[in-house]
C-alpha cells in the first residue's frame, strides 16, 4: 500500500520497522502544519525552520520511544511545541542580557506561504492584509491563549489532543480557547 | 459586575457546557435586550472562519535535503545543518563585566584589610604617595617583604620613622 494512504499511526509503525519512505511521508504531511505552528509562536522564519528540522530529527532518533497510547500527531506537536517554547525562553534571556535589548530575531522577515489555489487574484491583496492583521493580533496574545487558539482554530486539533499536548485539563483548554476568542473578537471587531 | 460583563462570563460558561437553568435564563434574557452581547456569538463564528483560513506557511526550498544531511550528520555524531546560529545565552560583554566586577570586589576586599596592632604596623600608610599607589595593587602577603626588609635592617622602633622612604619597592633607604 502506498505511504500516502496509511494513517499516521501506520506510518510510524512502518518507520519503526525500518521504512524510510514512511518517514518521508511523515515529513511531507507535517512539514507545513508544524512550520506554521512553530512560526506563529516564534515569529522568526529562520529559527522556525531550524526547530522544524530539530523536530523531525527527534522523531527520527526517538522513533522507538513512540507508543500508540497517544495519537502520533499529539506526539509530534508536543515535540515541536516544547522546542518552540524553549527557544522563546532563550530569546527572552538573550534580549534581557543584550545591550539595548536588541533582539536577534528577523521579525520583519515573513516566511513563504503555501499558495491558496482557490483565491481570487483580484482580492488577493485585501485577503492578505486581513490574514496579516489576524496573525498580528494572535501573536500579541499571551502565550497561554496563543498556543491554544493556534492549535484549536488554526491547526484544527481536537480539545482532547490539545489537552494532551499542553498537559493541561480539558476544561482549561476550553476555557482558554473561549477567552482567547473573546479577546480576538474585541481586537478585530471591525473584521468580525 | 455589570449586566454585559455577567453575560460574558455566562457566555463562556455556556460554551463549556456548564450552565444551570437559572443562569441559562439570565443569558437568554440579556441576549434578547442587548444587541451588542447578542452579536458575540455571530462574531465568534466569523472569527473562527478567519482563523481557519489563516495562511499556511512552509519552509524554504531544499528543506528536505537539508534535513537528510542533518540526520546523517547527527548519526555520525556531528552537528546538524542550521540556517540560523543560536546566539550565546549571555554575550561576551557579560563575561567581561563579571570578571571586572570580581576584580573590583577582590581589590576592595584587599584594601579593607584592617591594619594590625602597633608592633606590626605596616609601613604602608606612612609611605609617600607613589609607593602607596604601588602597594595598593599588592596582596597582603607580598607586603611582607617590605616588613621583612625593615626587619632585616634590625629596625626595632615601634613606629616607622617617616624618614624611611621606600624608593624602589622593597629597598629601604635608611634615614639614619
Amino acid at each position: 500500500m502506498s505511504a500516502e494512504r496509511l494513517t499516521d499511526e501506520q506510518l510510524i509503525r512502518e518507520f519503526q520497522g525500518g521504512s524510510t519512505a514512511a518517514f518521508d511521508e511523515i515529513v511531507r504531511r507535517y512539514r507545513n502544519p508544524l512550520f506554521s505552528f512553530i512560526y506563529r509562536i516564534l515569529n522568526d522564519p529562520a529559527f522556525t525552520e531550524d526547530l522544524l528540522q530539530e523536530t523531525f530529527i527527534r522523531v527520527w532518533t526517538n522513533r522507538d520511544s513512540y507508543r500508540e497510547v497517544a495519537r502520533f500527531s499529539t506526539w509530534i506537536y508536543t515535540i515541536a511545541g516544547n522546542l518552540a517554547k524553549s527557544e522563546l525562553r532563550r530569546q527572552k534571556i538573550r534580549r534581557w542580557t543584550s545591550l539595548g535589548g536588541a533582539s536577534s530575531s528577523d521579525a520583519d522577515e515573513r516566511p513563504l506561504e503555501v499558495a491558496d489555489e482557490s483565491a481570487d487574484p483580484h482580492r488577493d491583496y485585501e485577503r492578505r492584509n486581513i490574514k496579516q492583521r489576524v496573525d498580528h493580533e494572535v501573536a500579541k496574545l499571551p502565550m497561554v491563549f496563543k498556543e491554544v487558539i493556534i492549535l484549536r482554530d488554526v491547526q484544527e486539533l481536537s480539545y482532547e489532543e490539545i489537552s494532551e499536548i499542553l498537559k493541561i485539563p480539558l476544561g482549561t483548554v476550553k476555557s482558554r480557547v473561549n477567552r482567547a476568542r473573546l479577546r480576538l473578537q474585541k481586537r478585530l471587531k471591525d473584521l468580525v | 459586575m455589570n449586566d454585559c460583563e455577567r453575560f460574558e462570563k455566562l457566555y463562556l460558561d455556556w460554551k463549556k457546557g456548564g450552565l444551570n437553568n437559572e443562569e441559562a435564563e439570565l443569558l437568554t434574557r440579556h441576549a434578547s435586550v442587548c444587541g451588542s452581547c447578542t452579536s458575540i456569538n455571530e462574531a465568534d463564528m466569523r472569527l473562527r472562519g478567519l482563523l481557519k483560513n489563516q495562511a499556511v506557511y512552509r519552509p524554504t526550498n531544499g528543506f528536505e535535503l537539508r534535513l537528510e544531511r542533518s540526520i546523517r550528520a547527527v548519526e555520525n555524531n556531528q552537528k546538524p545543518v542550521r540556517l540560523k546560529k543560536s546566539a550565546p545565552l549571555f554575550p561576551r560583554w557579560t563575561a567581561l563585566g563579571a570578571g571586572l566586577a570580581t576584580g573590583l570586589a577582590v581589590g576592595i576586599l584587599v584594601l579593607s584589610v584592617p591594619v594590625d596592632e602597633a608592633g606590626k604596623n605596616s609601613p604602608i600608610s606612612s609611605i609617600s604617595t607613589p609607593a602607596n599607589q604601588l602597594i595598593a595593587d599588592v596582596s597582603p602577603q607580598s607586603i611582607n617583604p617590605v616588613e621583612d626588609t625593615l626587619a632585616s635592617k634590625k629596625d626595632t622602633s615601634s613606629k616607622v620613622d617617616s624618614h624611611y622612604l621606600v624608593g624602589d619597592y622593597g629597598k629601604v633607604v635608611s634615614g639614619r
